[in-house]
């Protein structure tokens, strides 16, 4: 016991020489984020109305109808608080899209107009992303242009059938005034298309809010990847110190302890640099989270404390991939392969209700989904028995995983 | 000296490969993927909606089925009744009830003569989310093309003064007149077509988890190197020369991994075409190993770069575009070797810069290890 205590120390002195190195971590993460707390502010990004993709329109805009068309869907269609729509030649669009200015380019062909008029619809407006490959964003601009076109096509099939009955009946003279009147009615009909649902929002408070998840998964993911941070903890390690403590009477579970114990130091050490800032910024209401609305840091050091297993059951995974990976370089490979992957599939970067079923249920399953459930509990007036034992059977259990592969280590000569 | 690069070469790779637990880390990168990829082609959605559509009811029957294509970015659920779409949503199962009213058909046609708008559909939501604002926008596209023919039929009818006109007369007009198709499409700056990749957004950012992972394998290839140079492996080698050796020893490194991205990527279900994929791949690991290499000139230890780890995986994911695109921070993004290559899968000239930014990173290198020695 006497040695195993002296092994600890041992190992806490070791601690002590990397916390300044981790202290430089957590301010470089701080500033960072920072830095880009303060440009998204500086830009207008994070006020009321929220950011409005800006979309370049080229080409031949010069029809007063599609001018209309663009400057109703800007002063009066719901579009207008997501999309902001630029009209500018081809060689702005160029230079604003290699900058990074415009979400995407539309590009409008030549008699576009025309062909909406006769009904071809031959001629398409082509849009370029600015994502390199198709994503959520791309997909859910693809939603939009589907619906933009629905709305349209299904007001030119109207006008024209009503244009077909007409001529067919022989009232050629009253087409012109006809598809002037549905035209207008139709566009109103289009502008006003929201009210075919009557809303009720029931406003459960149960579920976390947008802000709340994200503040969450981005403690949750710093502490997955802390690993990697504190990666010069796992450094010279050699099996021959290992066997020399065992024939001293400190055995595996003796040298994991010690070294789980001071690592899990290093841990809480950037865990709390990192607050430090955080809890400043909540106590000034800097952080706009509804649950914590005017409550100050106080919810803040509850988080903190419903973290704290998951501090825990995180070191302890973080070790034993350490242990497992057989050396620094395959341990940095194998942390944040487990823990871009098993983040993910928890639903620490995309919410996992996005997933499917299957999906979900995995990365419930997973230790990465333990701990957000625990914490999600948590934050809701305490964790339910089934998350908290969850949380404390993978701890017990990458603690034993790591015993027992260091125990093979020492008995292989 | 070509000879006995290749020989250098061959060692290196020997002893990489003869570590299993180092083949075995790098089979985990397309297993992931795989199984990713695998478990995205089930039902999933940015929000999940209850739905009850009254049965027998032919407008409500074409509703559904604009409502249920594959490309949709809602997941629904089916409901038989009012109660089961109420009860999806107290349970958390739905995050939206739409409740179509029972006489549909005849509320539309009612509304349409009149020509205004009112409810027809009871939208539940358990709280307001932007995917659900893009969801009543959905759900009044699936409505307008019924409610527009009824306001055609009305419009002709009551306007027009043709009540004798019977319904089949109408449809018919209606249906030789109908515009078909959409009036957009997606192209990439290399002018591939949007819909020529099929895939859901589950498995998106799958591309870019593996971007990432290919700069952590660079960044351990550079900590392997500099534990080889404390270990006095490189004691021999002049120091001008130690450049080079690290180049070569992060490449090789890079080799395997670039070469188990690829399969990854063809996995994942993301892949383009091989000979795209392959120049991406090759520059990107090209520019992988140059950034690391002069990340390991400023930091100099295997702990400085050890710490520099988090920070750096943390500015990747926030500002590649893996997850989301942001639209700011282009200085910051440009640094970043991932950003390149992620945005050149469609477009060269992003291919092109990432070679540019490789060379720069290769002089700032020499002109690092220059000033090092002199000092």
């Amino acid at each position: 016991m006497v040695r195993m205590a002296a092994y600890f120390l041992a190992q806490l002195k070791r601690a002590r020489k990397l916390a300044p190195a981790q202290l430089a971590a957590s301010f470089l993460i701080c500033a960072c984020a920072g830095a880009l707390v303060y440009l998204l502010v500086a830009q207008g990004v994070l006020d009321a109305g929220g950011t409005r993709y800006r979309i370049g329109m080229v080409g031949d805009l010069s029809d007063s109808y599609l001018g209309f068309g663009i400057a109703a869907l800007q002063e009066m269609d719901d579009s207008r608080f997501m999309i902001e729509l630029v009209g500018m030649s081809e060689a702005e669009a160029e230079d604003a899209f290699a900058r990074g200015e415009l979400y995407a380019v539309m590009r409008v062909p030549e008699g576009l107009m025309d062909a909406v008029v006769s009904g071809e619809n031959d001629s398409l407006i082509t849009y370029t992303p600015a994502e390199g490959q198709k994503g959520l964003g791309t997909m859910v601009m693809g939603e939009i242009t589907g619906i933009a076109s629905t709305l349209v096509t299904s007001s030119q099939s109207a006008i024209f059938a009503m244009q077909r009955v007409l001529i067919e009946e022989g009232r050629v003279d009253e087409v012109n005034r006809a598809t002037d009147r549905l035209n207008l009615s139709l566009i109103n009909l289009v502008l006003s298309r929201n009210g075919f649902g009557e809303v009720e929002i029931l406003g459960y408070a149960d579920g976390l809010s947008m802000k709340l998840y994200y503040f969450c998964s981005v403690f949750l993911l710093l502490l997955l990847f802390a690993g990697l941070m504190n990666c010069a903890f796992f450094a010279r390690r050699s099996m021959a110190l290992a066997r020399f403590l065992k024939a001293r009477g400190v055995g595996a579970f003796g040298q994991i302890l010690g070294e789980y114990l001071a690592y899990l130091g290093l841990v809480f050490l950037g865990l709390f640099s990192l607050s430090l800032p955080m809890a400043f910024l909540l106590e000034r209401e800097r952080i706009g989270i509804p649950e914590w609305e005017g409550m100050g840091a106080f919810p803040f050091w509850g988080f903190l404390r419903t973290l704290f297993p998951v501090v825990l059951m995180f070191a302890a995974m973080q070790f034993f991939l350490f242990e497992a990976a057989e050396g620094m370089v395959n341990g940095i490979l194998l942390q944040f392969l487990c823990g871009a992957g098993m983040g993910y599939l928890a639903g620490y970067f995309y919410p996992a209700a996005f997933f499917p079923e299957r999906m979900r249920m995995i990365g419930g399953f997973l230790p990465t989904g333990a701990a957000a459930r625990y914490v999600e509990e948590g934050l809701f007036g305490g964790a339910s028995a089934g998350a908290a034992t969850a949380v404390f059977v993978y701890l017990a259990g990458f603690f034993a995983l790591a015993v027992l592969v260091r125990k093979r280590r020492i008995g292989r000569e | 000296m070509i000879r006995e690069t290749i020989i250098r070469i061959w060692l290196l790779q020997k002893r990489l490969l003869k570590r299993r637990s180092f083949f075995l880390l790098l089979c985990l990168a397309p297993l992931f993927a795989a199984g990713v990829g695998r478990l995205s082609g089930e039902a999933a959605g940015i929000a999940t909606v209850a739905l009850y559509l009254p049965e027998g009811d032919g407008t409500a029957e074409e509703i559904s089925r604009r409502l249920f294509h594959d490309e949709s970015v809602l997941r629904y659920l089916p409901c038989r009744d009012e109660e089961e779409a109420r009860a999806c949503v107290e349970s958390k199962e739905a995050d939206a009830a739409w409740i179509f009213a029972e006489d549909m058909e005849e509320r539309l046609k009612e509304l349409a003569v009149r020509r205004r708008v009112r409810p027809v559909v009871t939208v539940l939501e358990r709280r307001e989310s932007v995917p659900l604002i893009l969801g009543r926008e959905i759900l009044a596209a699936a409505i307008y093309p019924s409610f527009s023919y009824a306001v055609y039929e009305g419009y002709v009818r009551e306007e027009l003064g043709m009540e004798e006109m019977t319904e089949e007369a109408l449809r018919a007009a209606y249906e030789q007149a109908a515009v078909e198709g959409s009036l957009f499409q997606m192209v990439y700056p290399d002018e591939t077509p949007g819909e020529a990749e099929d895939y859901s957004y589950v498995q998106a950012p799958l591309r870019g988890i593996l971007a990432i992972w290919l700069t952590f394998c660079g960044l351990a290839s550079a900590l392997w190197f500099m534990r080889d140079e404390e270990k006095g492996v490189y004691e021999r080698m002049p120091v001008r020369k130690r450049l080079s050796a690290s180049y070569m020893a992060c490449a090789v490194f890079l080799a395997d991994a670039s070469v188990v991205m690829l399969i990854a990527v063809k996995l994942s279900g993301v892949f383009t075409d091989w000979k795209s994929e392959i120049v991406s791949c090759f520059v990107f690991a090209a520019c992988v190993t140059a950034f690391v290499n002069l990340l390991r000139l400023f930091c100099r230890t295997p702990q400085r770069l050890g710490t520099a780890l988090l920070p750096l995986g943390a500015a990747m994911l926030a500002l590649c575009p893996v997850f989301l695109n942001l639209q700011h921070f282009r200085a910051g993004k440009m640094l970043l070797p991932p950003w390149y290559y992620l945005q050149s899968i469609h477009n060269v000239r992003y291919l092109y810069l990432m070679a540019a930014y490789t060379a720069v990173l290769v002089l700032l290198s020499l002109l690092l290890q220059r000033i090092r020695r002199s000092v």
